[in-house]
Formats: structure tokens, sequence, C-alpha cells
């Protein structure tokens, strides 16, 4: 694909080129070089932006600076720059967190805007197509946890209190967990991927140059859709794991539906009801904010949107469950 | 002279701590098209996004229409509405139409998106012979299209200066040369001032009035692209010839040389 000019310029026939990984890259760099020292140059047909992007990433540039040796202590060094390093990164986050907060009340007083309309169809996007999945993974969790707790407790012969078990489970931990969990892995990774995709080709800083404020104008929608879905989500989550048990109940355990649902209003208290919407809510915020957080800070190609998805899931189920681990404690111990 | 609209007095800006330009000052005349130029990495893209606002200058003032941007307040923010920006892939909302699209720099002024701001919209896009893709969406144009498209939000609020940062990359010759044209006759019946990053030796030829060629973050020449011909500094012109020169058309415009 190289062929030589006059002047004994290397030309490199680039333009059918679409992707260039570490190694060629590396090549090109190292070619470019050798030809400078001999006083040729490289030259690339058509490259694509990607391609000098990639190419700009190795060159230290004209005037980077030698890392100079540095005396002293490097290990306590490293520490100290790690330690600098993460706390920024918390101060940034504060930082994100507040400017989201404010961003919903500056959408709601009007004094910055989104497209109208925005929140709504967040809501259905992220909020009302999770329903039916939402229905079906609690409905056959309840099912089988239904059914493995009954069987011990018809060994006793305590199987009313069945009811107990699956009202005090999806109230206070099941519902609302899984429901979170669903939606760390569905809405979540939709967003990073919305946010990071419009990252990745400018669409923000279009929105930026046109006056846009991309907590008002993305994440507000989102925020909202999400903290009012998904308290909304938990209860629906909850009343289908109960059915299932009440199914268990009925049919495998031969109680009545009557005694089972007497059962369960005796276990399960408003305050229940009062602290699934309250959970919800605050697992909402924290994958929001981890998802628009991972969304917006992408930079590069489209491989790092792929990578930033990946990480959103990740750490949006890690700290829904701490989140609900603080709850359990401070609630009920 | 007339009053700049674009004034850029000693802008120095970077990443991190990496120095990438050094000093840069540069006037633009209202109705005028400059061109700025220079090879790969010699800081063109950071110079817009610095005088957009988009990054942060090191220090320097960029002034669009006497205003301070740097300064902040209303003045700036009000400034900063004369700037209208073409970047490379159109950047249009993806989960928008057209149409909407269009329309958003009004929304975002508080404008309802009907009626009158539909009016303007539509008349912005029939301006760039793209009427009948009001209600598509960007995923569903050509290229061309989508900097079309793109170039209609930037006009919708009437800037006075227009960014573009190598419009024609990944455009064909022919849609290419469209859009310089468009560009062109915008210039001469809105009055506008445009500044280009562009690499398209056919390009910097149907459009260069002026440029401002970049090298290493410096400006190595300011000034008429005929000048530039003639007796710019060495490496402007071997820049220029290396893209003139039949003998040497294999590096045509469109190759990239390395340094
Ligand atoms: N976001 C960024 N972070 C760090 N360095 C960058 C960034 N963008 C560009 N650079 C570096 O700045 C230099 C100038 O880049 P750029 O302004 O894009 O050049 P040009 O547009 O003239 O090709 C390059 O060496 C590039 O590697
Ligand atoms: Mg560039």
């Amino acid at each position: 694909m190289a062929h030589r000019a006059q002047r004994e310029d290397l030309l490199l026939l680039s333009d059918r080129v679409e992707e260039v990984d570490a190694l060629a890259a590396g090549c090109l760099h190292n070619a470019r070089r050798q030809a400078s020292r001999t006083g040729r140059r490289l030259a690339l047909k058509s490259p694509t932006a990607r391609l000098l992007q990639r190419l700009d990433a190795l060159d230290p540039g004209p005037d980077a600076p030698a890392a100079p040796a540095r005396p002293g202590l490097p290990f306590l060094e490293a520490m100290g720059a790690r330690g600098w390093k993460w706390a920024r990164h918390q101060r940034d986050g504060a930082v994100f967190a507040v400017e989201m907060i404010r961003a919903v009340f500056d959408l709601a007083g009007g004094r910055s805007r989104t497209w109208p309309g925005a929140t709504w169809r967040q809501l259905h996007e992220l909020g009302t197509t999770a329903l039916p999945v939402v229905l079906l993974l609690t409905g056959l969790i309840g099912l089988t946890l239904a059914l493995l707790m009954g069987q011990q407790l018809a060994e006793y012969g305590a199987s009313i209190h069945l009811a107990t078990l699956m009202g005090v489970a999806f109230t206070r931990e099941v519902g609302p967990l899984l429901t979170a969990v669903i939606l760390a892995g569905r809405s979540g990774s939709a967003i990073t991927a919305e946010l990071a995709s419009m990252k990745v080709q400018e669409e923000i800083d279009a929105l930026r140059t046109m006056g846009a404020r991309e907590a008002v104008f993305l994440v507000a929608p989102r925020l909202l859709a999400m903290m009012i879905s998904m308290p909304i989500l938990a209860l629906f989550a909850s009343a289908c794991g109960i059915s299932a048990g009440l199914l268990i109940a009925v049919f495998e355990l031969g109680l009545s539906p009557d005694v089972y649902l007497q059962i369960l209003s005796e276990a399960v208290v408003a305050q229940d009801i009062f602290w699934i919407l309250v959970k919800s809510a605050v697992f909402a915020f924290i994958i929001v904010f981890l998802a628009c957080r991972i969304g917006l800070s992408v930079h590069g190609g489209s491989d790092a949107v792929g990578r930033a998805t990946t990480s959103t899931v990740v750490a949006g189920i890690f700290w829904t469950i701490i989140a609900d681990c603080a709850f359990a404690l401070v609630l009920y111990l | 002279m007339p009053e700049p609209v674009l004034s850029v007095r000693d802008l120095r800006a970077g990443y991190g701590t990496r120095e990438i330009l050094k000093k840069v000052s540069v006037d633009v005349a209202p109705g005028e098209i400059r061109v700025v130029l220079g090879g790969s990495g010699s800081g063109k893209s950071t110079f817009l996004r610095n005088v957009l606002g988009l990054e942060t200058p090191w220090s320097g003032e960029v002034r669009v229409l006497g205003e301070n941007l740097a300064a902040g307040g209303h003045a700036a923010d009000r400034a900063r509405n004369h700037l209208g920006v073409l970047f490379q892939q159109g950047a249009l909302v993806t989960s928008l139409t057209v149409g909407q699209n269009v329309m958003l720099p009004l929304v975002l002024d508080g404008i309802r998106p009907d009626g009158a701001a539909e009016e303007i919209a539509r008349a912005r896009l029939s301006r760039v012979r793209l009427s009948h893709a009001w209600g598509l969406y960007p995923g569903e144009l050509s290229g061309g299209m989508r900097k079309r498209a793109a170039l209609a939000r930037a006009l919708v609020r009437e800037p006075r200066i227009l960014f573009c940062d190598e419009p024609s990359a990944g455009l064909d010759p022919l849609t290419s040369k469209e859009l310089d044209e468009l560009l062109l006759e915008l210039r001469d019946t809105l009055g506008l001032s445009i500044v280009l990053v562009t690499h398209e030796l056919d390009s910097i030829r149907a459009l260069a009035e002026k440029v401002l060629y970049l090298h290493l973050g410096e400006v190595l020449f300011d000034g008429p692209f005929q000048d530039a011909l003639d007796h710019g500094p060495a490496r402007i012109r071997d820049f220029f010839a290396r893209r003139l020169d039949p003998a040497d058309a294999i590096l045509s415009s469109s190759w990239e040389i390395l340094t």
C-alpha cells in the first residue's frame, strides 16, 4: 500500500483505511519519525479524522518537556498524586450532583430550557416500556421464593406465614432492589449510550454553542422521569411478587386467598409503602447520576461508548446495593 | 477599516498543562471569509473551540462585536448569540427531526416550536435547499444533507459570524463544491463573516480571501491569500506548492502531510 514518489517522500494510500489499531498507529508513528529524521516526509491520502487523531495521540507534541527526573520519595509522591486525583474526582462528582439538582429547579422555573415534552418522552422510554420486564422478573422471582419458603414453612405447619414473609421481603427489599437492578441495566445503559454517542459526535458541543446547558437539556428530563417512574415501578414490582406468593399459597399450600390477604395486611404497614417510594427515588437518582456522569465524560471514538455503557451498569448495580444496605441498617437495625 | 466582528488578542490555550496556542491574534472584518490553515495538529480546532467558549482560554481576549466573551454576563451572552457553528459531522441532535433541529436555537431562546419559529426554520431550510427534509431524522440524511441542515440550524439566529471546522471532510468533491458555493452565497446575501478551517485545495481557492496560517500554535502568516502565495514565508509557499504543483499531482489536495 506504500510507494515512493519523487523527493523520496513516503506515501501511504490511507483513503480506504477506516480503523487503525494501536499497533498500526504505532507503526505509522515510527515511520513518520524515521522519515523526519532522514529529512523525508510521510504523506497520507485522505486520512480519516480518526486516523489523524490516533497519530496525534502518539505525538508527544513539539514542546512537550522531557519529564524531569524527580528527586525525593517516589512512593509517597505517587500516593499523594493518586490521593489528589481521587479527591478531585469526588469533588467533581459532588459538583455534578448539585448541578443536576439545580438543573431540575432551573427547568421547572423556566430559567433554562429543554425541548418541550422531553420529560414525557423520557418517562415513556425509561419508565413505561420497562414495566413488562419488571413485572415478569419480579413475578418469576416471587414464584420461586414463595415455592421454596412455602415448602419449608409447611414442614413446621406454618404455611400461613408465607404471607408475612412475602409481604416483608417484597416491600422492604426485593421489590425496590430488583426494580433498581433491572433499570440500572436497562435505562442506565440506555442513558449512557445515548449521551456518550452525543458527546462523541459533538452534539453536546453544538448544544453548548447554542446556549443550552446539558444538565438542563439532557440530564434533568431523565432524572425527573426516572425519579417519578421508578417508585411506581417498584410498587408494581412488590405487588406482583406478593401476588405470585398468593398463587403458591393457594395452589401449592392449599390456603384460602382471604387468609393470605388477611395475614398480609397485618404484616405490611403504610410505612413500608412510604419507604418503597423513598428508596426507589434515591436509587433512581444514583443510577441517573452515574449514567449521565459516565456518558458525558466519554471522549474518543465509538469504542469508548461501549466501555462507558458497561461501566454504568456495573457501577449502577454496585452503588444501588450499597445504598440498599445503608437503608436496611438505618431503618431496621 | 470597519470595526472587526471578531477580534482575538494574544490567545493562549491548551489542554491540561500542554500549551497548544501561543499568543494568537487575529481580526475578522464584517463579510470577510477567513480560512484557517495549518498542518494537522497545529491547533486549528483548538483555536475554534477557544473562540467559541467550548474551552476556556488560558489568557488573552476574544471580542465579538466589541464584547469580551470571557467577561461573562448578559452582554457576553448576547454577543455569543451572534456566533453560528457548523460542526464537522453536522452534530444534529439525533432524537429530533431536521425541522426540530433547525428550530432548536429558537426554542432555547424561549420561543415555542410552532407558528413563527416554524416559519423562520422553514425559510432557513429552503435557503439551504432542504425544504423536503423537514420531517426526516438526521439518521435518514446523507452526509451532505446533514451538513446543509446543520448550516440551516447555525443560521437560524441570524449570526454575524459562522465558524466551520473542515466542512468538506467526508464529502465527495461535487457535494463539497456545492457546500462551498452555498457558503459564498450566504456571505453575499447575508453579509456573514465566515471563519473556516479546511484542507481542501479547491475550497481554499474558491473561498479564501484572507488566510490565517497556524504553525505549532503560532501565527505564521495573517493576510490576503494571494500575498501568502506570492511572498509568504517559505513554509506556506511550500504548503501550497505541494498542493498546487501539477508535477506533484499525486500529492493532491486530499493528501495530509505529516511534518
Ligand atoms: N481534547 C484534547 N485533549 C488533549 N489534547 C488535545 C485535545 N484535542 C486536541 N489535542 C491536541 O492538541 C493539538 C492540536 O490539535 P487540534 O487543534 O485538533 O489540531 P488541528 O485541528 O489543527 O489538526 C494536537 O496535538 C492534539 O493532539
Ligand atoms: Mg482539527
